[in-house]
């Protein structure tokens, strides 16, 4: 379904065509995701020949009367503050004129997601590349988490890499298209954004109280993936994806995750409660400080679960 | 301690502090510009301005709240002699309103233009072109360079809580609700 293959020349309406080719040129889909989450497409600078991404967001013709929608307001928004080594740089932001119909986000271009590294046919070390990795990742999260920005879609396909000597040299996290801040009032936040098998067991329980954690359950099941070379979880909906994370984690008990019972009281009816695998053996070319970062990322409880900041002081990542 | 007024005291909860303070000034109007008499008197005309139409939509209080930052951000770096309208007070107006829509937007899901113009025209007698204001969105965005989620004197109140326990008697909500 996001098969990230060189789809060709982008199909651009005239009014787009008149916002960018004066400065841009040579245009080239390098990601499609359907209209609503906006194509992704490299071109050339003119000026400096420098090649960047491109994204364009479109105002839904519903909301048009609304000038800019919440949504693209949030999503820039968001996008302007951050600055950092490992979260994808926005360059510009440009528009269509007068009437305004969409919304171009001129990005850094990096050349290859996590998802189409590890679809490669080479065999590649990827073990070796675990630590850098984790540890790159890691840090942009903890700078997203201090500004309370919650990503909410973390998945291989939004993490981009690129290589120097069959060495991490660059790691960004990208798409904050659902990124959601924290901010008062809290109000429910929604829970139907982000790929399911990459969604924290929070979120596939219903809780709509979430915080920072869902990303870190996230960046695990990432580098569990990493590390097997597939998916942790492979379920195509929410029940299927709890299941497989209770039959690998067991089932969540007041003991583990104080308060589970009482907001979800379906867990009462595991009695007994699943028993959690031995993750050694799931993961047996793991070295063991690496299980236990990861079992603490895959912590079903939100609340014990290690934060990002918490994880890059863990003896696995440390130097 | 109290429960209610937890202390920060995590190390994300002081970085997010440490974050707030470096970024707190990009988020306020230029330095010396409350000096002028004349720019205090614009703001005070967009105060009442934000105040008489938010009065009967209490929903939020950040909203106007919102609004009054972009609006000190953007008068504070846009000379307002090129903003549209006849008179400094038209302009001002525009200008104003305009951000409430903005800070209405980024904080209500169901907000909709069209509502918000036909109740300024049926409660003030106030008839604002839909393109104008459309076109005031942009420019306020393009001069506060899309940065619409302020770090403001609130995002410190978690870290200020529990100062407020000294006082007794006062209970988070009661913060909230100022």
């Amino acid at each position: 379904m996001e098969e990230i293959v060189h789809l060709g020349i982008p199909f651009l309406t005239p009014d787009q065509w008149d916002v960018i080719t004066p400065a841009y040129k040579d245009f080239e889909l390098i990601r499609s995701e359907g209209p609503r989450f906006g194509d992704m497409f490299k071109c050339k600078l003119k000026s400096t020949k420098e090649v960047v991404a491109m994204k364009i967001l479109t105002i839904p013709e519903d909301q048009k009367s609304n000038g800019i929608p919440y949504s693209i307001l949030n999503h820039v928004s968001i996008l302007k503050t951050l600055n950092h080594p490992n979260i994808l740089k926005l360059h510009t932001v440009l528009r269509t004129d007068l009437d305004v119909e969409d919304v171009f986000l001129v990005f850094e271009y990096i050349d290859v997601s996590l998802k189409k590294f590890l679809a490669t046919p080479f065999p590649i070390d990827v073990i070796k590349l675990g630590k850098p990795f984790l540890r790159q990742a890691l840090s942009g999260l903890a700078y997203l988490h201090v500004q309370k920005i919650i990503h909410r879609n973390l998945k291989p396909n939004n993490i981009l890499l690129s290589f120097q000597n069959h060495e991490i040299s660059k790691l960004k996290l990208t798409d904050f298209g659902v990124a959601k801040s924290i901010e008062p009032p809290l109000s429910p936040y929604s829970i139907n954004m982000g790929n399911p098998c990459y969604k924290a067991p929070e979120l596939l329980l219903g809780f709509t109280n979430y915080s920072t954690a869902v990303d870190i359950w996230s960046m695990g099941c990432i580098f569990a993936e990493m590390i097997k070379l597939q998916p942790l979880f492979i379920g195509n909906d929410g029940p299927k994806i709890l299941t497989e994370i209770f039959c690998l984690l067991g089932t969540p008990t007041e003991e583990n995750w104080p308060g589970v019972a009482s907001l979800c009281s379906f867990i009462q009816a595991f009695d007994p409660p699943i028993k959690p695998k031995d993750l050694a053996a799931e993961f047996p070319k793991l070295e063991p400080d690496g299980l236990d970062l990861l079992s603490r990322m895959l912590c079903l409880c939100p609340n014990s679960r290690i934060s990002a900041v918490e994880a890059l002081e863990h003896p696995y990542l440390r130097p | 301690s109290e429960p209610e007024f937890p202390y920060p005291c995590s190390r994300k909860d002081m970085e997010t502090i440490k974050y707030y303070f470096d970024e707190e000034t990009e988020f306020m109007a230029a330095p010396n510009f409350f000096d002028d008499y004349r720019n205090i008197l614009i703001r005070r005309n967009a105060v009442s301005i934000i105040a008489k139409v938010t009065k009967k939509d209490v929903s939020d209080a950040y909203v106007p709240y919102l609004a009054m930052n972009y609006f000190d951000r953007f008068v504070s770096r846009y000379n307002i002699k090129y903003v549209e309208g006849r008179t400094d007070t038209e302009k001002v107006r525009l200008i104003a309103i305009t951000c409430l829509t903005i800070s209405a937007k980024m904080r209500i899901d169901s907000f909709s233009f069209d509502q918000f113009l036909s109740d300024l025209y049926r409660d003030m007698n106030l008839m604002i072109n839909h393109q104008t204001i459309m076109r005031m969105e942009l420019l306020i965005l393009q001069v506060l360079s899309w940065k619409m989620k302020s770090v403001t004197a609130l995002c410190f109140l978690n870290h200020y809580y529990p100062h407020f326990r000294q006082f007794r008697g006062f209970k988070r909500r009661s913060i909230n609700e100022i």
